[in-house]
């Protein structure tokens, strides 16, 4: 039985995709750590155009976004949804293009980046004629997976297989309206609220979806059980799916866009609590009994550890969102430690355990043990340690602010612990490095053994 | 079962359009949110500039060079965001903007309100190397935008000017005044002395000249700062003596001239950024630059 799911992966496909992802992890985290640098020495690498403190800031933020995540959530997808339908790729020649469209426009995204082009929005800074590519990429990953559920040979359509759809079909529509509108039509204060609307929603609508697809496929594998409730599934999914698309007006709050846009925004943020705490449930409900599993299970670690930050996130974030947080901590770093709970804190630890579960299967051998956990705890220690000296940081500088503090006072003010975010921020690009080691270990041996 | 699927693609598209509809697109129906007219400093509804010519060019500077990853431009009505920047946002001064730049993290300060608060002498010393009027900061440097030094910008460097000496311009249309900073100087009275002339006063405007005022008069008040070859005119020798003659030598003189900063110079108003004591005690300390030659 399992040795005929299996037979349904390509395995080459899906180890290229995450070997890939985990590459473009590793430069896009590292280039985060040569920018985190030049927060307290402000010379270093600073003469050279290309490797201006803007430029630099997008390609981690892209890099992260779009070349570690989505390389990851369409490798882990190819392996997923081929099983969860029980028969092969629809189009694997289709998965093979998308492979080298997408790193095409991953390579032409950063070069546009060091050469200083980009359009000025947060989040969509990627050139329009890169833009059109990206939906092409996305229309034939779309054409690839509908394909395959639709002709699926399994009744059952498991809860990864909804988020995954819903996923697509919310990034492809996503993408077009925050990419193109607030660039050509949208001015001011409306460009604002479909700006906000869309990278708002690359968090909510694209990485949300895909992620928790993911999350929903190992946890029980990890822990040999079924998920908890399907009912709870149901649930999370629609609650998630009316809710968030009204969120995006919260970082413009305070700002001149209409007032009952952004107390819609936080309204609809604080109501986030219903669907995050819905899945959270569901995956803690899964656990019950298999707890031992935390100790054995790296892939249920990083789950479970995953799922934890996603709760953090998901609390904090509708409290940031109340006008009396904004006050203090918008525009400061506070918002840059939330953002990387979310992307980092949730969203890669679910693709780690996804890699912790496959990569085994798909290279025939199983993982270092050792190193899978010196990646789990140097990067679990070293994003507190960011994440906790980011709030600090945030509070520090927006109360002095307020204060009335000379703006350079605030900046030397929260100096020292920038040097510690950097610190810690190579503990973490170290804990990739580690994991990027350990899969290309862990395939050569498999392969000499052979 | 198939069926189940579909209803998910449905719901998918029907919640997200919803959404997209609600907060996107009826916001954009109101009247209110395409307005071109804001009101400005006097109270009065004026309507907004387009920008044109070196000014939109160098948007495009500033869009290319990532200004806006470290900048906002938009002040917000609490957290004392008006005291430290200038007047609060009003939707019209965006209208014209086509993509926005409102931002999103102040690694730098707010530049809604930027026209008019340097001269250009000042941006163009700041951009070469803004270490040299603004030491300790962490901004990138743009000598790519020069050739060679900041007293010879490129034909992008003076474009990037001309755009930030627009910004926040328009509340000050028709109140007689070029810009907010030209307003607000004209407001800040000279303020009697708040501190005395104590050594530990000295002590103290040494302090503050150190961080603020050295990097164009020179550590030794001697005009000869890292930024003082590129300005023009340059910057006050405090060590001759001269400067209190020409301004005036009562305190509360010399006091506006730093509060209010210096029309058509580089000298900023520091009224907005020191307190009325920090600045007493900047002036008792550049007074001993003097006394030393004399004494």
């Amino acid at each position: 039985m399992e040795e005929s799911l299996d037979s349904y992966v390509d395995k080459g496909l899906v180890k290229t995709y995450l070997f890939t992802a985990v590459i473009w992890l590793c430069i896009a985290t590292t280039v985060g750590f040569l920018l985190s640098i030049k927060f307290w020495w402000p010379a270093f690498l600073n003469n050279i155009p290309y490797l201006a403190f803007p430029r630099l800031q997008m390609i981690h933020v892209n890099g992260v976004a779009f070349a570690w995540l989505f390389t990851g959530f369409f490798g882990i997808s190819y392996y997923y949804v081929p099983r969860l339908t029980r028969q092969k790729l629809f189009w694997v020649g289709g998965a093979w293009i998308l492979y080298f469209l997408w790193n095409f426009i991953v390579v032409a995204a950063v070069i546009s980046f060091l050469l200083g082009d980009n359009k000025g929005l947060p989040y969509a800074e990627i050139p329009i004629w890169i833009n059109y590519i990206v939906v092409v990429a996305v229309v034939i990953y779309a054409i690839n997976i509908f394909g395959t559920i639709f002709t699926r040979r399994e009744n059952q359509l498991y809860v990864s297989l909804w988020y995954l759809m819903a996923g697509i079909v919310w990034s492809a529509l996503n993408y077009i309206i925050g990419n193109w509108i607030p660039y050509y039509w949208a001015t001011g204060t409306e460009g604002a609220m479909l700006s906000g609307f869309y990278f708002h929603n690359v968090v909510g609508m694209m990485v949300t979806p895909l992620g928790l697809a993911i999350a929903y496929y190992v946890l029980p594998i990890g822990t040999d059980k079924p998920i908890y409730s399907h009912k709870l599934s149901i649930i999370g999914f629609f609650a998630l799916a009316f809710i968030y698309p009204f969120t995006g007006a919260h970082h413009y709050l305070y700002s001149p866009i209409p007032r009952w846009v952004q107390t819609i925004s936080i309204v609809t943020s604080v109501l986030l609590i219903i669907p995050v705490w819905v899945v959270i449930t569901n995956f803690f409900g899964t656990m019950k009994g298999k707890w031992t599993k935390l100790t054995e299970s790296i892939p249920v670690k990083f789950v479970i550890l995953g799922s934890v930050f996603y709760l953090l996130t998901c609390f904090q974030g509708p409290m940031q969102s109340l006008r009396s947080m904004q006050k203090i901590i918008h525009f400061t770093d506070w918002v840059v430690g939330h953002a990387h709970m979310a992307l980092y804190g949730a969203f890669s630890l679910f693709i780690f355990a996804g890699i912790y579960v496959m990569w085994p299967i798909i290279s025939g051998k199983e993982m270092d043990k050792k190193l899978g956990n010196w990646h789990f705890w140097l990067g679990f220690v070293g994003f507190s340690i960011m994440a906790m000296v980011l709030w600090a940081a945030g509070l520090i500088q927006g109360i002095l602010w307020i204060a009335q503090v000379p703006f350079l006072n605030t900046v030397w003010d929260i100096q020292p612990y920038w040097v510690i975010r950097t610190v810690a921020g190579a503990m973490m690009v170290l804990s990739f490095f580690v994991l990027l080691y350990n899969m290309w270990k862990t395939n050569k041996e498999a392969v000499s053994a052979d | 079962m198939k069926r189940s699927g579909n209803v998910i693609l449905i719901a998918g598209f029907g919640f997200f359009l919803l959404g997209f509809v609600v907060v996107g697109i009826i916001p954009w129906l109101q009247p209110k949110q395409s307005t071109h007219t804001i009101i400005n400093l006097k109270g009065k509804p004026e309507p907004v500039n387009e920008l044109t010519g070196l000014a939109a060019k160098g948007r495009l500077v500033y869009i290319h060079e990532g200004c806006w990853v470290c900048h906002s431009q938009f002040v917000r009505p609490v957290s004392g965001e008006k005291q430290y920047y200038g007047p609060v946002a009003q939707a019209g001064t965006y209208n014209y903007q086509l993509p926005m730049l409102m931002g999103k993290r102040r690694i730098g300060p707010d530049l809604s309100d930027e026209g008019g608060k340097h001269t250009n002498d000042w941006q163009y010393a700041h951009l070469y190397d803004p270490n040299s009027v603004s030491p300790g900061t962490i901004m990138q440097p743009y000598p790519w935008l020069f050739h060679g030094s900041a007293a010879k910008p490129t034909k992008r460097a003076v474009e990037l000017v001309a755009y930030l000496q627009t910004l926040g311009t328009d509340v000050a249309e028709g109140t007689g005044y070029k810009s907010y900073w030209q307003y607000k100087a004209a407001k800040v009275s000279a303020v009697s002395a708040v501190v005395s002339n104590t050594p530990q006063a000295v002590q103290e405007g040494m302090k503050i000249y150190n961080a603020n005022c050295q990097g164009c008069h020179g550590i030794k008040g001697d005009g000869n700062g890292p930024a003082a070859a590129s300005l023009k005119p340059s910057p006050w020798n405090f060590t001759t003596g001269k400067w209190i003659k020409k301004y005036g030598s009562s305190d509360k003189d010399i006091y506006a001239r730093i509060a209010q900063g210096v029309p058509h110079t580089s000298m900023p108003e520091w009224a907005t950024t020191l307190k009325p004591n920090q600045i007493w005690q900047v002036l008792y300390y550049i007074k001993t630059f003097s006394q030393k030659k004399t004494a």
